[in-house]
């Protein structure tokens, strides 16, 4: 699975941009904030209800 | 997502927040929030810009839903820790949480050139998605997984034999 077509997925080390999103109980998310928190943040990229 | 729940506690140990991300609406994953007693959130990426922004959109599965992948960032905002999944074999828990321990004692730890893969059985929903991808958009990325599909029976008989 790490061959993929996909040539831009970040990689060890790299720095990820700021981005928010909806959560599930309609709240915002904002990666900057939970990183303020000073604890590690594991994010998790499902297939969803496809 | 129901082993991470059962870990929760220790990634928070670790100091370690979790988030899983699809793009899922709000309501569908609030459902799954509620099916599954997640403790965790869920992320509602529906326009797929952090898919995108992380460029894991796969065009073959109902025009780009996500490949299964995890990632843990740094609170200094970087990646310290990458595993790029598939179906029917994801990330190693006990490899993510031994790395997780390690980085709580050595910040600068660094993670194995591959972590771990642990083999998952597949639902037979997941089973009939698959082939449907093979059918319909010859999507051959999880061919081997349908392997797998009679032991999800065989696991389904078993389970029923024991429950009566």
């Amino acid at each position: 699975m790490e061959k993929r077509l996909n040539k831009d997925i970040p990689d060890i080390g790299q720095d990820i941009p700021a981005f928010e999103v909806v959560t599930s109980d309609n709240k915002t998310f904002k990666l900057s904030e939970e990183l303020r928190s000073g604890q590690n943040v594991k994010l998790m990229f499902y297939r969803g209800h496809w | 997502m129901a082993e991470i729940q059962k870990n929760y506690d220790t990634y928070a140990k670790f100091n370690t927040r979790v988030f899983a991300l699809s793009m899922d609406s709000s309501r569908q994953s609030a459902n799954l929030v509620r099916k599954l007693g997640l403790s965790f959130t869920l992320l509602c990426d529906d326009d797929k810009k952090v898919i995108d922004l992380f460029d894991l959109r796969n065009p073959l599965e109902h025009d780009g839903i996500a490949y299964p992948a995890t990632f843990i960032i740094s609170p200094a905002g970087n990646i310290c820790y990458r595993s790029l999944d598939g179906t029917a074999k994801r990330v190693d828990l006990t490899d993510e949480l031994a790395f997780l321990e390690q980085l709580q004692k050595d910040s600068g730890h660094v993670q194995p050139a591959r972590p771990k893969k642990a083999w998952i059985l597949p639902s037979p929903k997941d089973d009939w998605r698959i082939s449907m991808n093979m059918i319909s958009v010859g999507n051959f990325a999880d061919w081997k997984n349908l392997f797998l599909l009679p032991i999800n029976y065989l696991k389904i008989l078993v389970s029923k034999i024991k429950s009566r």
